[in-house]
Order: structure tokens, then C-alpha cells, then sequence
């Protein structure tokens, strides 16, 4: 993806045609953020078009020594974790997890990672409860620290930190069943 | 955090890096769509702002100049029969304008020509004080020799010059003024000895006023509503103003440059400004119509018209000047016809039967709820600023029903129905400026122009592309029902 300065310069000039172009460009990217923090795809799809208006409201704050991939990519987050707090009122109940069972360690997990495909990977991580979802995607992911996304869930860090431990071992528990069913089929 | 756990996470991200998404054309129309209505949105609330901003420039233009000369006329006004020629006095050469009167502006003489001075150098606004000549005597504000009977009827006399005031004035004989003397034309009053002060008149109803209040002012740019214009023998206007509301039927002589005052009756003039304000509620019947300006879609013009008004509102004043406006009214918006809900029919059985209806919502009736922020110039005018809150009742649609069968001639019918109000917007939000005007005691006038906010038909609903606003302006007749 590579966004011409003139292409900015064009939306912020309220140019349809270029405002489209920017759309096609940025789409496959911005879904694919998108993607993991909500449920399904059409929910996905609209949060999209909210965040890409906000990118367009937002195109004269773009300052051009941060690259514009970067840029865009926190006005999404941001989009995002406000449609996750509108939506908070829902009251989501944390179970928290005290004893969870050991199954395998990180390295029979990674090679079993290796040879998954990004929609398997998705599916993983919806399985996730909806909060450690979003810990694990700012985290790991979108390379957030404890501290902005103990800011931006309402949360402390300590409790981020337990959300990104409870996430890396569901994914670990869930990834090792798929290892072992396989293996008990064949 | 171990290399393990930074390797699966490195993995994961690695992993969802990969996946591509093909681009869909049908989100992009959504997208569209979005960015149309915040432009939209954007447009409205510019246009909201500019005319907000102008309302608000307009009515700082207006107060100050307005306010600052109805004071003045309205006291001027009030008082002009019994006391004021300001005509007169803005002939006379001025003096130092808002100046306290010392010792030094105000040279009492006497007799001979000679000045008296006054002991204190300094005027106490709120003390009364006994005056003294120079020689000690204290001032004797009754003529000597003139009995009860004289004295009233010499106050009589001055009292019919001072209410006619375009009648040819003559001096009245019994006035000393010839006895007043001045080297600049300027009235020569001996300061502390001119006017009774509000307690003074209050107390004392008939006779001559011995203890007196200080001149504030004389000037004519600070004329409130004491100017007082005395006439002297030589025909000359002495313009007075004074720190007291003089009661009706106050009798002003001069006698040795001494103004005297000699109440007749305590009946006030005018309000006396003094007085403190009471906090009132007044109910009134709205009644009037509204011009909406209307919108055009494709070349046809609708909403254009008058329409009805009626309600009732109240008014809470707080101030003299402020008071606080809420109402309700009913009112509708009229005269649509190009926006219309379509759906079709077709019945096979025996051949087919086809039905066509065509409902097109022609008025929009509301419920209005006027809140506003009143400024009242003076009795007479004022203006208000503020907003219309509109709420959609229901509507009125012309329903078409068009017929057709395989067998039988085609049948077209219309009739009116109410309560289609899908694609319609259920509020609106419409700022608003007013000017009031009393008519009479009980009856004002109201000029309103308004600006609706709110996109009144759904685009979506309608296939439309464009905003729709109820804009325009009411005259309104308010009965006031708290009038006595």
C-alpha cells in the first residue's frame, strides 16, 4: 500500500474520485484490523466506513513525518475502541479463569502455528472472551503497551496484563486441541 | 515476557499480516453515502452558526443603541407635561457635564449681587443639612408677607406654566425671578437650598420645603427622569436637574435664586424609577401564520406558503429588561407535492387485477415549543432570541388509487387520509429571532424569522438527494391574559 501525498491532498480537497481511490487502496488494511476486533464481517464492514470518514474528517491533523499507514491505523484503533465503548453499557462479565491446565508448551504451539492459515487464526481469535480479545490484539498485535490500553479499555494495567496471559494461553489451549484431534483423526 | 511467547505472538502477527481482503464495491457505495450526509451535516450546522452568530451580532448592535434612548424618551415622555422642556433646555448653554455641583459651580447670590458661600466644600449626596447664609441667618424659604391663600395660589399659577408648554409661558408675577441674577445665563441656584429630597416631599404634602437634597447634574445629557425647566420673569427656561422624583403637582418658585418646591399632592407623575422591580408571569394566546420559504426539488417548488399558528405562551420577566418566553403552538407545514410513497399491485386469478396507490403527504402538522430569551427595550419594544422545538404530530396525505383488470373498465380514486408520516423527520430544531411590539396594553405584535436545522423528509425514504428546511417567518397577535 502506497498513498501518494498528492492523493491526501486531493481528499482533503474533497475530491470524490480521489476519495474513492484512497478507499480501494487502504480497504484490504483497514479490514483486516477491523476484522479482529469485531464479531462478524458486516459489523466489520460498517466500523470500517466509520473509521474511513473519520480518516477523511481527520486528513489536515496528518502530520507527514509519521508514515500514513501508521497514522491511519490508530485513527481506526481509536474508531474501534469507541464503538467497543458505546457498547460497553452491555455490562460484558469477565469470568476470570484462576487454574487453567497446562496442555503443551510454546514450541509445539508454534509449529502447529506455522502450518494454520489467517482464517483459522481469525477463528481462534474470536473464540477469545471480548475483552481479552481486544487486550490480545492491541498487545500482540497492534504492538500497544499495558499502559495505553489500560487508558483506552478503562482498565489498570495489571488487568491488561492478566487479559494478555489469559489470551496467549486459551489461544496455546485451543491451538493444541487442533494439533491433537488432527493427529487423533489421522 | 519469554522468547516463546514473543516468538507466538511474532507468528500471529505475521500470520494475520498475510490475509487479504478483495475490495467490494457495494461497501464503498455505504461509504459514499456516509460521506454525503456528513457534508451535509457539515453545511447545516456552517449555516446554523453564521445565522446564530449574525443574531447575536445583531443584538449587540441593537442594545446599546436602542436600550440607552428609549430610557430616555420613555422618562422624558412620562414627565414632560408636569416637568421637562428638554427642547428647551438643550437651547440653554450647558454646563460641566457630569459634574458634581461644588461650591465653586454654584454661586448662590444674593440680594446685592453678592455671592454667598457655602460652608461645607464638599457636597454629601446623602446628607441633608440645614442652610445657612453667609451671615449666619438661616435661610427663610417662605416670602415674607404672603399668607397661606397667596402662596397657594402663586404655586397654582406656576403649576399651569409648567403643564402647558407650547402655551405663550409669561413669568408669574409672584416669582421672584427678577430678583434672580447672573452674569453667564447660567441659573444660579444655592446649592443645598433647591429641591426637597424624596423624603422631605413625602413627609411634608403642603407647605414650602425648608431642608433639601443636592443637585446631582445640571446637564442635559444626564437627564433622567427628574429635569425639572423653570421659568423665570425674564422668560428664560432654567434648567434643573435634580437627584429625586418629584410627585405630581410640585410647585417650583424661585425666589433670591432659591428654588422652592411645594407639594400639592403626593400622586405620582410617573413610575417612580426608584421603586424596585417585581418579578411577574404573564400568560398570553398566540394567533397568527408563517410564510415558509420552501425548497425546490427538480424545478418543482413545495412547502412554499402561509400557514396557521395558534398557542399560548408565558412569559416570566426577571428584570425590567430580561424575561424568559415558553410556549407551546400548534402549526404545520403545507403546500407539499412532490414526494410521494408508491407501491404496486398485481393479482393474478381470472386474468390479473392491478392496483397502483400513490400516497403524497401534502401537510405536516406540529407541535411547537417556543423557548426564548426576551430583551424589552422599553414598555413598548423588545426583541427575543432563541428556538422552536418542533415535534411532528402527523401528516396529511392525498392517497391515489388507480385500478386496472383484465376485465372492466380502469377505476381511479383519491381520498385523503392522515398518519403516513415514514420518511419524515419526527423533530425539528429551528433557531429564532423576534421582535415584539405592544400595541396596545393587552395586544402585541410578533415578527419572527426562524431557521429549521433538521432535514425534513428523509432522503433515503424518498430517493432524494438533497436537504429540506423549514425556514421562514410568523407574525403572531399575543392576547395578554394576565391584563387588568
Amino acid at each position: 500500500m502506497n498513498i501518494e501525498l498528492d492523493l491526501i491532498t486531493a481528499c482533503i480537497n474533497r475530491e470524490r474520485r480521489a476519495e474513492y481511490e484512497l478507499y480501494k487502496l487502504t480497504y484490504s488494511y483497514l479490514m483486516s484490523i477491523c476484522i479482529r476486533y469485531t464479531n462478524n464481517k458486516e459489523e466489520a464492514e460498517e466500523i470500517l466506513n466509520t473509521g474511513f470518514l473519520k480518516i477523511l474528517n481527520n486528513l489536515t491533523k496528518y502530520r507527514t513525518e509519521i508514515p500514513f499507514k501508521v497514522w491511519m491505523r490508530k485513527v481506526m484503533i481509536n474508531v474501534l475502541i469507541d464503538s467497543y465503548r458505546k457498547e460497553k453499557t452491555r455490562n460484558e462479565q469477565i469470568k476470570y479463569v484462576e487454574n487453567y491446565i497446562e496442555t503443551s508448551d510454546f514450541a509445539d504451539v508454534n509449529n502447529a502455528l506455522v502450518k494454520m492459515n489467517t482464517e483459522q487464526i481469525y477463528r481462534l481469535i474470536k473464540q477469545l472472551p471480548p475483552m481479552s480479545q481486544k487486550v490480545f490484539n492491541l498487545y500482540a498485535i497492534d504492538g500497544f503497551a499495558h499502559k495505553e490500553i489500560a487508558e483506552m479499555l478503562d482498565m489498570s494495567e495489571g488487568t491488561s496484563k492478566w487479559h494478555l496471559s489469559f489470551s496467549r494461553q486459551q489461544l496455546k489451549e485451543m491451538i493444541a486441541k487442533m494439533v491433537s484431534s488432527k493427529t487423533t483423526v489421522s | 515476557m519469554s522468547t516463546e511467547e514473543q516468538n507466538f505472538d511474532d507468528l500471529l502477527k505475521s500470520k494475520l499480516n498475510e490475509s487479504e481482503f478483495a475490495f467490494n464495491e457495494a461497501n464503498w457505495d455505504k461509504a459514499e453515502q456516509l460521506i454525503i450526509r456528513a457534508e451535509e451535516k457539515r453545511k447545516r450546522r456552517r449555516i446554523g452558526f453564521i445565522f446564530f452568530f449574525g443574531m447575536l451580532l445583531g443584538i449587540c448592535i441593537m442594545i446599546p443603541f436602542i436600550g440607552d434612548k428609549s430610557s430616555i424618551d420613555k422618562n422624558l415622555r412620562s414627565e414632560k407635561e408636569a416637568l421637562a422642556y428638554t427642547n428647551k433646555i438643550e437651547t440653554k448653554p450647558k454646563i460641566e457635564s457630569s459634574k458634581k455641583v461644588t461650591e465653586a459651580d454654584v454661586k448662590p447670590m444674593n440680594k446685592n449681587g453678592g455671592s454667598n458661600s457655602i460652608s461645607k466644600s464638599e457636597v454629601d449626596k446623602n446628607s441633608i443639612k440645614e442652610v445657612r447664609k453667609e451671615d449666619g441667618e438661616k435661610t427663610n424659604l417662605i416670602e415674607p408677607g404672603r399668607t397661606k391663600k397667596q402662596k397657594n395660589s402663586l404655586a397654582n399659577e406656576v403649576l399651569t406654566q409648567v403643564k402647558e408648554p407650547n402655551t405663550n409661558r409669561k413669568a408669574p408675577q409672584s416669582v421672584r425671578g427678577e430678583d434672580y441674577k447672573s452674569e453667564s445665563n447660567m441659573p444660579i441656584i444655592k446649592e443645598k437650598e433647591i429641591i426637597g429630597s424624596n423624603e422631605s416631599i413625602k413627609n411634608k404634602k403642603e407647605g414650602i420645603i425648608e431642608k433639601a437634597n443636592e443637585i446631582v447634574s445640571i446637564n442635559q445629557e444626564k437627564t433622567e427622569s427628574q429635569a425639572i425647566s423653570v421659568q423665570t420673569s425674564d422668560s428664560a427656561n432654567i434648567p434643573v436637574l435634580i437627584n429625586s422624583s418629584l410627585k405630581k403637582d410640585t410647585v417650583i418658585t424661585i425666589k433670591d435664586s432659591i428654588i422652592k418646591t411645594k407639594i400639592d399632592s403626593s400622586k405620582a407623575i410617573a413610575l417612580d424609577t426608584t421603586k424596585a422591580f417585581k418579578k411577574s408571569t404573564i400568560f398570553s394566546i398566540d394567533a397568527g401564520v408563517n410564510y415558509t420559504f420552501g425548497w425546490t426539488n427538480n424545478s418543482t417548488k413545495e412547502a412554499a406558503g402561509v400557514n396557521a399558528i395558534f398557542g399560548i405562551s408565558t412569559t416570566h420577566q426577571f428584570s425590567k429588561k430580561w424575561g424568559a418566553l415558553l410556549g407551546i403552538q400548534y402549526t404545520s407545514l403545507a403546500h407539499l407535492n412532490y414526494s410521494n410513497f408508491t407501491s404496486n399491485n398485481l393479482q393474478y386469478d381470472f386474468g390479473y387485477n392491478q392496483t397502483k396507490t400513490v400516497i403524497t403527504p401534502t401537510i405536516l402538522y406540529y407541535v411547537a415549543v417556543p423557548i426564548k430569551l426576551q430583551y424589552n427595550f422599553n414598555e413598548k419594544n423588545g426583541i427575543s432570541i432563541g428556538a422552536n422545538f418542533l415535534y411532528l404530530l402527523t401528516t396529511n396525505s392525498k392517497v391515489g388509487s388507480y385500478t386496472q383488470g383484465t376485465f372492466g373498465s380502469p377505476n381511479y380514486k383519491t381520498s385523503t387520509k392522515f398518519g403516513y408520516m415514514d420518511g419524515f423527520a419526527t423533530w425539528d430544531l429551528q433557531p429564532a429571532l423576534a421582535y415584539r411590539r405592544r400595541i396596545i396594553k393587552c395586544l402585541s405584535i410578533n415578527a419572527e424569522i426562524y431557521y429549521g436545522l433538521m432535514d425534513i423528509k428523509n432522503n433515503a425514504a424518498f430517493g432524494l438527494a438533497k436537504s429540506e428546511h423549514n425556514n421562514g417567518f410568523k407574525i403572531t397577535l399575543s392576547y395578554n391574559l394576565s391584563h387588568k
